[in-house]
């Protein structure tokens, strides 16, 4: 195509031709298909009421999601997702039942679980530990810090006090859908916008893509890295707040196994976790399948093994399937470029 | 008169012991097309390195666009305006063309991008390159060509005015040459210099204004225009001319034979070798080389036609490439045939216990096999790390590998690529000996260059088809093909 062709092309079409738009309409069939299934099966399943829960139910994974979407990204993986959530979940709630005030208790909860990433973010880049051993290590960090903030009892409830706190990050409604919901878009909305418009974006994808290449062309590849790592402590900790928002305390194991959701929301949507490739808008659809599958099968009255099961195998199929298109892909184009 | 663009005065470079740069001088205007022909790879490497970056130097002066930037009283590890083109891609592959040469680069402040205005910009780049590409495309998708021309627009746009092309005919086909020649010329006229570095100065020839001979350090002869011609050349490059005199005689049912294969990129090829024969089979557009080692390895089983080893068609038979009998090297055999964490032995006798078909191979067979390599590589034989070998050292150890192996098919990917001109030679000795053993050798490559002294014929491939196929004495006709 040459370059006239190229400026002429429609908003709609420039839009389709987005890197890794592929797989999000792939990923997009496959969830009107799960939810027409459902829907089949159980005809509750399309009230208003299942649909606002559904919604308030994917807002943890989407979020978490997105943090790890990031650190996939740049080629790592962040473990600690679900600790920090944990630990995000337990430092506000031990502080509202402190009677400090709500928003100065988010204030803190957030530098704290920064502070995580940021650690995160030195260990991988600076201090060059692989990603996986150095996140598992914070991992456990981060859950010691959840038990220890309360004397390893979780806690009481936030109290009236914080009425305004839930309200805000679960269970108050914009336009009949609730607050978690719309945070979580929020959120996606932003980051959409650094990865898809802005040079960190660019320079995310190029660390990702060929960590030698991007640093020949000026890529600060440690302050991306570490950068990455904040932005997942940050859906971390905020996924923790509404985990404390939704159960009116403190609970000490909040976010088990959510660095796992993360992984698969970001992977059923595309993000491969080779790094360089994918956009946040699977992640979107990733979390949704996750949320529908969980909803679904519940519906359906799955036992909760039988809804693992299908989950994990979902999940395996969808990185399979993401090897078998980057061969297939890798094939094609030795040939055009031949 | 010209600028000048580098200029090297009476530099040495030593490192570990070693002299690498001897009172080194050499000067590059800008527009100027300069060759280089090294004899020694690492020394080569060291002069990319100080090109690259002002690194210590231990005598003499180096200027780059008339400025003072190195010398023997000062190196402040500051890096030079200088951008080097190789195998290995520089761009971020899923990245478009824009980003990696707009955003991707030093300097680039705006934090938001407005990807409008950011085609319109390399729309100009490539304007004034007279290059048509569709902008909007990721770098993966691109074409070798297409990526020389990006990554050379990305190092003009950063303001580069030298651009090393580093043994360019490893990677274009020798039917883009003549696009990548008026590409260079296209610089030229941009006041580029560039410095083409290429162990076959007769692929030189056509396009560089002058051409540098390096050896032991230093630049030995300049040659002029006037001078590109063999004869010129001759008494200061290993001449390979008395190898053209070997000829396979044997005549026999062949080892190797490839009926009417067709894959994705190969279109019925048809192939033959018999014992001790060498095939040259010149993949004039780089498409079939890679997909045929994949279907000889077995990583790709999807292709119709057969191919049969030794009479037996390679799908009916179980097994891998050693049951067969046959030996594949990639084109940088010393990372990709060699554990670098192994002994010399060890590495020497990898997977001959498969071979013989015996579980544990005894001590006693292993020291036999030591001794008898013990008069080929030396005290090398009882290195514990073949990390430290030489370039030259790690492929005498693949060769003595092969020839311990002994297989009936030899299968080489572009055999020259990675050895300097000392190591070629040493290369074409050993294909040589192994050819007179009875070992089929089939080589390919893109580029025909030295295995012109090795080849009883050469099949030259297009589109993936077999377009001709030459012998010795028409292998003069070989240019006038593309």
């Amino acid at each position: 195509m040459s370059n006239a062709s190229e400026k002429n092309l429609s908003p709609v079409k420039r839009f389709l031709s987005q890197r890794g738009m592929g797989q999000v309409i792939t990923v997009t069939i496959g969830l009107a298909v799960l939810c027409m299934l459902f829907g089949f099966i159980n005809p509750n399943f399309f009230t208003y009421r299942n649909i606002a829960n559904l919604l308030r139910q994917i807002a943890p994974t989407l979020l978490t999601g997105v943090g790890q979407s990031f650190v996939l990204f740049t080629g790592n993986i962040d473990l600690s997702i679900g600790s920090v959530v944990g630990m995000s979940c337990m430092i506000s709630a031990t502080l509202m039942c402190h009677g400090v005030n709500p928003w100065v208790a988010v204030l803190i909860t957030l530098i704290c679980c920064l502070v995580v990433g940021y650690i995160n973010g030195i260990l991988v880049s600076k201090c060059q530990l692989p990603p996986f051993i150095a996140t598992l290590g914070t991992m456990t960090i981060a859950r010691g810090i959840a038990q220890i903030v309360n004397g390893n009892y979780n806690t009481d409830s936030i109290g009236e006090a914080a009425k305004g706190f839930r309200t805000f990050f679960y269970s108050g409604k914009i336009a009949g859908i609730f607050s978690a919901f719309w945070i979580a878009i929020i959120v996606w909305a932003f980051f959409n916008y650094i990865m898809g418009r802005t040079r960190t974006g660019r320079h995310i994808y190029a660390t990702g893509s060929n960590i030698d290449a991007a640093r020949l062309s000026g890529v600060n590849v440690s302050r991306t890295i570490i950068y990455v790592y904040v932005v997942s402590a940050f859906c971390a900790c905020i996924t923790g707040l509404i985990t404390c928002a939704s159960t009116g305390t403190g609970t000490m194991d909040a976010g088990t196994s959510y660095e796992m959701y993360a992984v698969a929301a970001s992977v059923i949507g595309g993000v491969s976790t080779l790094g360089g490739s994918g956009i946040l808008l699977g992640t979107v659809i990733g979390a949704a399948i996750w949320g529908v599958l969980q909803n679904g099968l519940q519906f359906a009255g799955a036992p909760v093994a039988i809804r693992n099961i299908v989950i994990g195998i979902i999940v395996v199929v969808a990185v399979l399937l993401d090897v078998i298109v980057r061969t297939g892909k890798g094939k094609a184009k030795k040939h055009k470029a031949a | 008169m010209k600028k000048e663009i580098v200029r090297f005065e009476n530099v040495t470079r030593q490192e570990d012991g070693a002299t690498y740069l001897d009172n080194f001088s050499f000067y590059i205007c800008e527009g100027e097309i300069l060759g280089l022909v090294s004899v020694n790879d690492r020394e080569k490497s060291e002069l990319l390195k100080l090109l690259a970056r002002n690194l210590p130097i231990d005598f003499g002066r180096i200027y780059f666009e008339g400025r003072l930037v190195n010398s023997y009283l000062n190196s402040d590890y500051t890096v030079n305006k200088v951008y080097t083109i190789d195998e290995k891609s520089s761009l971020i592959q899923d990245l478009s063309i824009a980003d990696n040469i707009f955003v991707m680069r030093p300097g680039f402040r705006k934090y938001v991008i407005n990807e409008t205005v950011l085609m319109e910009q390399a729309l100009r780049v490539f304007q004034e390159l007279s290059f048509d590409i569709n902008l909007n495309q990721r770098v993966s998708r691109l074409s070798t060509m297409e990526r020389i021309i990006v990554e050379a627009a990305k190092a003009y746009l950063m303001g580069c005015r030298l651009l090393i092309f580093l043994s360019p005919e490893k990677i274009i086909s020798q039917a883009d040459y003549e696009k990548f020649h008026q590409f260079l010329l296209k610089l030229k006229k941009l006041n580029v210099a560039s410095l083409y570095i290429c162990y076959h100065h007769w692929i030189m020839f056509e396009i560089c204004d002058r051409i540098a001979l390096f050896s032991s350090g230093r630049i030995k002869r300049i040659f002029e225009k006037k001078d590109f011609h063999q004869t010129a050349f001759a008494p200061y490059v290993l001449s390979f001319e008395g190898y053209k005199a070997y000829r396979c005689q044997a005549a026999g049912d062949p080892i190797i034979q490839l009926d009417n294969l067709s894959s994705i990129a190969i279109q019925h090829l048809n192939l033959s070798a018999g014992p001790g024969e060498c095939i040259t089979l010149l993949d004039s557009d780089n498409q079939v080389t890679d997909e045929l080692l994949d279907i000889l390895t077995g990583l790709e089983t999807d292709y119709e036609g057969s191919i049969l080893c030794q009479g037996r068609d390679i799908r009916k038979q179980k097994g891998d490439c050693l049951d067969r009998s046959m030996i594949i090297l990639d084109d940088n055999p010393t990372e990709t045939f060699l554990f670098q964490e192994m002994s010399y032995l060890e590495n020497l006798s990898f997977l001959l216990d498969r071979k013989l078909r015996k579980s544990i191979l005894k001590p006693a067979f292993l020291h036999s096999v030591r001794n008898e390599y013990y008069r080929e590589a030396g005290e090398l034989v009882d290195e514990r790390h073949i990390g430290g070998l030489t370039l030259r050292e790690k492929y005498g150890l693949i060769y003595n590998k092969i020839s311990l192996f002994h297989p009936k098919i030899l299968i080489i990917k572009k055999p020259f690529a990675y050895g300097d001109m000392r190591c070629r030679n040493y290369i074409l000795e050993r294909l040589k000996a192994l050819k007179e053993s009875g070992i089929s050798i089939l080589l390919l490559t893109n580029y025909i260059t030295d295995c012109l002294y090795l080849s009883d014929r050469i099949e030259v491939i297009k589109n993936g088809q077999n377009i001709v196929s030459l012998h010795p004495e028409e292998y003069g006709i070989i240019s006038r093909i593309f």
